[in-house]
């Protein structure tokens, strides 16, 4: 008779934390299946958050994310471990958001991409998370953050990366520069020229909202 | 220190990425300046609510679709049937592997798969264009007239199904994929006689394609 045993890709991690990178990229390297899974769960939250506010589709995360963690899977060997193993990996997702958007942009002449695509059961459970007080503190919440992703996508790719990863995922200058391969002083004017667009984005959405 | 000036540095000012002198400088223009000073704060008050974006976790874990995706391009294309636990056994989408096909795992738990043949609850649909399909849940049956005993004993392998629904929820075309067809064929008499709750997407009735795996799993002893 066949047990439960039989269960492939159950992605159950093991020794959380004990590991270090090295030593998890290495077990990896190895083919350890289990390293893997334990690499893809540690750092599976960060890309789909961030796939889901550049794409602005959880639908589409979910995919881009699978692709990241496939293509992170084949160039582990080519990983040199110059960068941390956390800044190539959010550079292979903005690459990967990236081409989806040129892909998807050349069908699709409306380019905004809203967030109203969000199932019920996600905002459900972005509720649940919250431990909210009141019914009414949800929906404000709930509208709030529906502003800020509606002009997050107003915005340009490029603004919008730096955005996301210095505001929401709290990378330095210098992280956010390693992961986009550019100068530091680059980020820093990026960064500038985003934050006084999306000030201004925001000034005008909450004008329109009112 | 003049506005333009000011305005400028903002950026590296809210940073406190500014020389000791720099940032005295604006500290003294943001004193005496009511419009550079509101610039502030309407900056500040727009990061912070980009900080305070809740982030979206997914529903399901990325790793185990990676794990079995990865299961799968080591067996080769084609059908490849995954076991997993009750708990997981989920949709999978292997978007690349076979054009404009979603595959789909509909092993229930492993004791169930083993004693009788399955016919797989779980489905998977999509509407949308060929080349962006949206997903959306599967829509419920109102008139089911799938029933165990539809394989022959003999019947091994898969069949893979495409249903798809006309906007009242009605079968328009039942479509082997995969499998065996003359296996199949009271499969399909019976698919065709399947209804279903019509779907809506963003108000609007949409025509969706049902992906269904149905198969008849004979088990014998787990790989070592
Ligand atoms: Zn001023």
């Amino acid at each position: 008779m066949a047990s439960s045993e039989v269960a492939l890709g159950s992605a159950k991690v093991v020794g959380s934390g004990r590991s270090t990178e090295v030593g998890l990229v290495e077990l990896c390297r190895s083919g350890d299946p289990q390293a893997f899974a334990q690499l893809v769960s540690l750092h599976e939250g960060m890309v789909f958050n961030l796939a889901t506010r550049l794409l602005g589709n959880p639908e589409e995360a979910k995919d881009v994310s699978q692709d990241v963690f496939l293509q992170v899977y084949r160039a582990l060997g080519r990983f040199e471990g110059r960068s941390s193993l956390k800044t190539w990996i959010y550079r292979i997702c903005v690459n990967q958001c990236r081409n989806r958007r040129r892909f998807w942009r050349r069908r699709h002449t409306d380019s905004a991409c809203p967030l109203e695509l969000m199932t019920a059961s996600e905002e459900a459970q972005i509720a649940a998370d919250r431990n909210e007080a009141s019914p009414f503190d949800g929906v404000a919440r709930r509208e709030k953050a529906a502003l800020v992703h509606r002009a997050l996508q107003k915005l340009s790719f490029d603004h919008r990366v730096v955005l996301l990863m210095r505001e929401n995922e709290g990378l330095s200058c210098a992280e956010i520069a390693s992961t986009l391969g550019v100068a530091e002083g680059t980020v820093k004017s990026r960064l500038a020229r985003a934050r006084d667009a999306f000030r201004s984005t925001m000034l005008r959405a909450a004008g329109e909202g009112a | 220190m003049n506005c333009r000036e000011v305005l400028a540095s903002l950026s590296a000012y809210v940073d406190r990425d500014l020389s000791g002198a720099g940032g005295h400088a604006i500290d003294a223009h943001l004193e005496s300046c009511a419009a550079c000073a509101a610039q502030l704060r309407g900056l500040r008050a727009s990061l912070d609510c980009l900080a305070a974006l809740p982030r979206i976790a997914p529903r399901e874990s990325v790793a185990s679709r990676v794990l079995d995706r990865l299961e799968v391009e080591r067996r080769g294309p084609g059908l490849a049937l995954l076991f997993r636990p009750t708990a997981a056994s989920r949709p999978l989408m292997l978007p690349s592997l076979v054009h404009a096909a979603f595959f789909l795992v509909a092993a229930a738990g492993i004791g169930f798969a083993l004693q009788r043949p399955l016919v797989g609850p779980s489905a998977w649909s999509r509407v949308g264009t060929e080349e962006y399909p949206e997903v959306v849940q599967v829509p419920r049956v109102t008139s089911a007239a799938l029933a165990d005993g539809l394989l022959s004993e003999g019947a091994e392998g898969s069949l893979f199904f495409e249903t798809r629904l006309a906007r009242d929820g009605s079968v328009a075309t039942v479509k082997l994929l995969e499998g065996d067809a003359s296996e199949a064929a009271p499969v399909i008499e019976a698919l065709r006689r399947e209804r279903f709750e019509p779907t809506r997407l963003r108000g609007q009735p949409v025509v969706v394609s049902v992906y269904r795996l149905i198969s008849r799993l004979d088990v014998t002893a787990p790989r070592t």
